[in-house]
């Protein structure tokens, strides 16, 4: 009875912490960062991964012809997400894109080799190049990612290539008639398909790449 | 990062002890399935075990367990380790009700241990496996339980498991102590001596494996993915419990159970016991390994910006801009504007036509490589294409920890490689030599600041005998204001809401010793309004390896004067040596300005007692520290201590490259048992959890959690911030290179 009795001393403190704190100095109040620890970690420990319906982002041509650049538009399906990204930089042939809120990704001719900004990132990538994608071809490949110590995880692959016939995709009201190409990879620690849009004369025009187990897939749209 | 060669020599012994340990493998039982189906799961004591036996597996590595348990009149809450892959330990706090129930002394128990309705114990476990489990073979596990308390709770045990099919296993074992107390087969290793229990907290190595041995044994089965059911002979007596006290009917030495875990993060039980009670329990699992949040969500870097090639841009690579007046600012401000939002401070810019030194203050990121990395992709931004080497100099507490140098190329090549973490940490490397910054350009508005918060606080104070813990919960201002770099006066005022702190725990006799922690209780109860600290602190770098603190004022809840420290730590060295001279007085209880101790804080149970109404003292201590690699660090501190006593500290932890830390240290001074009281040594454990691991956003602060069995005067360390060791070494090499994954982050 006694060894219990405390907790209502605990919820009052808990009740007390949820004040917030304020100040230039916000790092100085602990107190308040351990109790959302603590609540965080619970709820962590509950949650359970729910497929969510994507927030589309209402695209129109007319919308995308104000645009300055270029944009590719991207999808996380397991945060019912999308976002528009345009290209931020070149590192010579790995292009990086961002989204306004600085969520990147850089590709190899349309294929991810490193994201940034979504928690469990790839943090780089050994990846078949385009031309073994639209070819076909079997192939291994490392994802390196992060462990929950901030260690490399690095993560082997073997993937088969497989060519699937034409395919008539619509993206923002346009047509575009492509290749569907899966590479289809298994590894001692899971497996995942990648599936490719290829348009004639070897345009990426649509893919569905898995980044990592926790973001899961990213699908990316070219939409120029 | 050049990587060195791990301390292996550690690994090698546990290997060495663990072959010895196949004496016993008789009790192996030969099966078809070679791995264990079924987790490894905890008892009652919080241990790895049956239901309230223990078995002969293990917990995952590094992970955590917080247990409660409860059954007829006892309750236990148990915090237990697993430091490497073999070895773990726990933490125990014990209830047992009723206690006194029956005493001879009633209706007026006053006196001696009868005087407690409810006893408490505190104990600590340690357990080693032996020998892993195997085709043919079971794990083998030698613990000790309460290996160093009054000797109620004691027992030592050899136990085995074996998985006998994918969902069923079984473990058979032999306990001592009161592991050997029911249904025993004579005392193999000799007589048990009579615990001296004394004060307690000693290692009563005479009596470990000594009198009667019975065994026990047990059987889990796993019957769905969520449910286990457990059952097993237990071979404890509860000869006090049961039998002297009454406070329950042992009427079976079985005991029944179904667990139920439908997370890895937590598991519920409820029990038939000893043919008499119910019992229930509960039990909460952290791994350190595992971010519950999945990982830290933050905004994305700076992309690493190639230059062009000279032949294709000769102007790009012109060297003019060296020379230009007014370049100096502009590229400050460029690189600060760009590292902004990841709440680096760029405090100053000193550069020639090849190379660049930034100064930075890391505020956001307890990863240092992460800040490192950020700052070397934001200068791919900004500076002239002629700068081909990068210095990076990470400030702590004002002062230069290291300088960082990174080759502007082999950002621009390793970027996208697929093995960019390791080929880049080869690359990086790390001095302590710094170099002036005469003709730097320093951002004009960063000194003087002052910075200031205000948020709740709360004082927790654990196993005070009545209680497994007490709180006051209340407002904290904070302070800094910062006058120059390394110079900074600093302070914390509190103001007390609520709270039970002022509920009088039992204050035992003290020996000799001057209460400078046992009287905390009359500062928990007297600091309503408290100047917890304020306090002037001077950080400095002496020499390439040698760093100093100077602090002055009040400098913690009990203690004012002056404290000055100097700390040699090479860069590249595992080893860092370090000194710490104070002069110090006790503070008033009420924390206000003054030095004057009432008579009241000397009062004790036993009634009022005297002491000098003013104490200052001089302690210090030499230090060594020690990284012995695979994250397990050392620290020893000789010296005089708060009380006068002389002796010396000892530390042992584990720290994960993420933040956390899992530590035990112990004191013995030159103070006798009888004058440092119950416990008679100070020891405890420490564990240290960074906020973004459970956040999920970045943050650097760490929250850091001390937990001692008893908190007596001696060995009492003076608690000063700032101190060096921890607040260099990380931007050291091994620093940096454990923390390296996050480089590219």
């Amino acid at each position: 009875m006694t060894v219990f009795s405390p907790l209502r001393m605990l919820a009052l403190a808990i009740m007390a912490m949820t004040l917030a704190s304020c100040g230039s100095d916000k790092s100085s109040t602990d107190v308040t960062g351990s109790v959302k620890v603590i609540a965080t970690a619970m709820t962590g420990f509950m949650r359970k991964d729910q497929p969510t319906q994507v927030q589309d982002l209402g695209l129109t041509r007319a919308a995308l012809a104000t645009l300055p650049v270029p944009a590719k538009r991207i999808t996380l399906e397991k945060y019912g997400q999308q976002a528009l990204v345009v290209q931020i930089g070149t590192n010579k042939d790995v292009e990086t894109w961002s989204s306004v809120d600085k969520i990147t990704l850089s590709m190899r001719n349309g294929v991810v080799v490193a994201t940034r900004g979504l928690i469990d990132d790839l943090m780089t990538a050994s990846v078949p190049s385009l031309s073994m994608l639209s070819h076909g071809s079997s192939h291994t490949r490392t994802h390196s990612l992060l462990n929950g110590e901030d260690k490399p995880r690095v993560l082997r692959f073997d993937c088969q290539v497989a060519r699937h016939g034409r395919v008539n995709l619509t993206i923002v009201e346009r047509s575009y008639t492509t290749q569907h190409v899966t590479e289809t990879c298994t590894g001692a620690e899971g497996s995942f398909t990648n599936e490719y849009w290829l348009e004639a004369g070897g345009k990426l025009r649509r893919s569905r790449q898995t980044i990592s187990d926790f973001v899961g897939p990213m699908t990316i749209d070219s939409l120029d | 990062m050049h990587k060195k060669p791990r301390n292996t020599l550690w690994r090698s012994r546990v290997k060495a002890i663990g072959t010895g340990g196949l004496a016993i493998a008789g009790l192996a039982l030969a099966a078809p399935f070679a791995m264990a189906e079924v987790k490894p799961s905890l008892n009652m004591y919080g241990a790895t075990g049956l239901i309230d036996m223990p078995s002969g597996e293990a917990q995952p590595d590094a992970q955590l367990s917080v247990t409660t348990s409860h059954f007829g009149p006892v309750s236990r809450n148990t915090l237990s380790f697993q430091i490497t892959p073999r070895i773990s330990a726990s933490f125990r706090f014990t209830g047992i009700r009723d206690w006194n129930k029956t005493a001879a002394c009633q209706p007026s128990c006053t006196t001696g241990l009868d005087q407690f309705d409810t006893y408490y114990d505190r104990s600590f476990d340690l357990r080693f496996k032996v020998l892993n489990e195997s085709r043919y073979l079971p794990a083998i596990t030698i613990g000790l339980q309460d290996f160093a308390g009054t000797g109620l709770q004691a027992g030592e045990y050899i136990a085995a498991t074996k998985n006998i099919a994918p969902n069923l296993k079984i473990t058979a074992g032999l306990g001592w102590g009161r592991l050997g107390s029911y249904g025993d087969i004579g005392a193999p290793f000799g007589k048990r001596p009579k615990v001296n229990v004394g004060f307690g907290g000693k290692f009563n190595f005479d009596q470990w494996f000594r009198g009667p041995a019975a065994p026990f044994g047990g059987v889990e089965w796993k019957f769905n993915d969520r449910w286990t059911f457990k059952g097993e002979y237990s071979s404890d007596a509860y000869v006090t419990e049961a039998g002297t006290r009454s406070t329950f009917d042992r009427k079976s030495p079985f005991n029944f159970g179904v667990e139920y875990q439908p997370s890895e993060y937590y598991r519920l039980g409820a029990y038939y016991m000893y043919g008499s009670t119910v019992g229930l329990a509960g039990q909460i699992f952290i791994n350190p390994q595992k971010r519950p949040s999945g990982g830290i969500a933050d905004k994305a870097p700076n992309p690493v910006k190639p230059r062009p090639s000279r032949s294709s841009a000769p102007d790009a690579w012109s060297t003019d801009w060296v020379t230009q007046a007014d370049r100096a600012p502009a590229l400050r401000n460029d690189v600060a504007k760009r590292l902004q939002d990841d709440g680096i401070i760029v405090e100053s810019v000193g550069y020639s036509a090849g190379k660049v030194q930034v100064r930075i203050r890391n505020t956001r990121y307890l990863n240092n490589a992460q800040a490192i990395g950020r700052t070397a992709r934001a200068l791919t931004q900004t500076m002239p294409a002629s700068v081909e080497t990068f210095e990076i100099v990470p400030l702590a507490n004002g002062v230069p920890a290291s300088r960082v140098t990174i080759r502007r190329s082999d950002l621009e090549d390793l970027e996208f490689s697929p093995n960019s973490i390791a080929e880049m940490s080869q690359r990086v490397s790390v001095a302590g030599e710094n170099g002036s910054t005469a003709g730097f350009d320093q951002n004009p508005d960063l000194y003087p600041a002052f910075t200031w918060s205000l948020g709740p606080t709360a004082r927790f104070r654990f196993f005070d005998q009545k209680a497994p813990f007490k709180l006051d919960v209340g407002i904290k201002a904070t302070g800094r204001f910062e006058l120059r770099p390394g110079l900074v006066i600093a302070g914390e005022v509190t103001q007390k809401i609520a709270g039970n702190l002022k509920d009088r725990p039992p204050l035992p006799d003290r020996g000799r010793l001057q209460p400078v922690r046992s009287a905390v209780y009359f500062y928990d109860k007297e600091g309503t309004t408290a100047i917890e600290k304020l306090a002037v602190h001077w950080h400095s770098k002496l020499g390439q390896d040698i760093y100093g603190r100077v602090s002055a004022g009040y400098l913690e809840r009990m203690f004012g004067g002056v404290s000055a420290e100097v700390l040699w730590k090479p860069a590249g060295s595992r080893l860092a040596l370090g000194g710490e001279l104070n002069y110090v007085k006790q503070r008033s209880p009420d924390q206000h300005f003054g030095f004057d101790l009432p008579v009241y804080m000397y009062e004790t149970d036993s009634g009022p007692k005297t002491g000098p109404s003013s104490y200052s003292t001089v302690t210090g201590h030499v230090s060594a520290y020690y990284e012995l690699g695979n994250g397990f660090h050392v620290q020893l501190d000789v010296g005089k201590y708060l009380a006068g006593d002389i002796g010396a500290t000892f530390r042992l932890d584990r720290e994960f490259a993420n933040g956390w830390r899992v530590g035990a240290f112990a004191t013995k001074t030159n103070v006798s048992s009888a004058d440092f009281g119950s416990g008679s040594f100070d020891k405890g454990i420490k564990v240290v959890i960074p906020l973004n691991w459970g956040l999920g956003t970045p943050s650097r602060k760490t929250s850091p959690v001390e937990l001692r069995p008893f908190r007596r005067d001696g060995g009492a360390k003076l608690e000063v911030d700032g101190r060096l060791y921890e607040s260099v070494r990380g931007y050291h090499q091994s620093g940096l290179d454990n923390q390296f994954g996050r480089f590219w982050k």
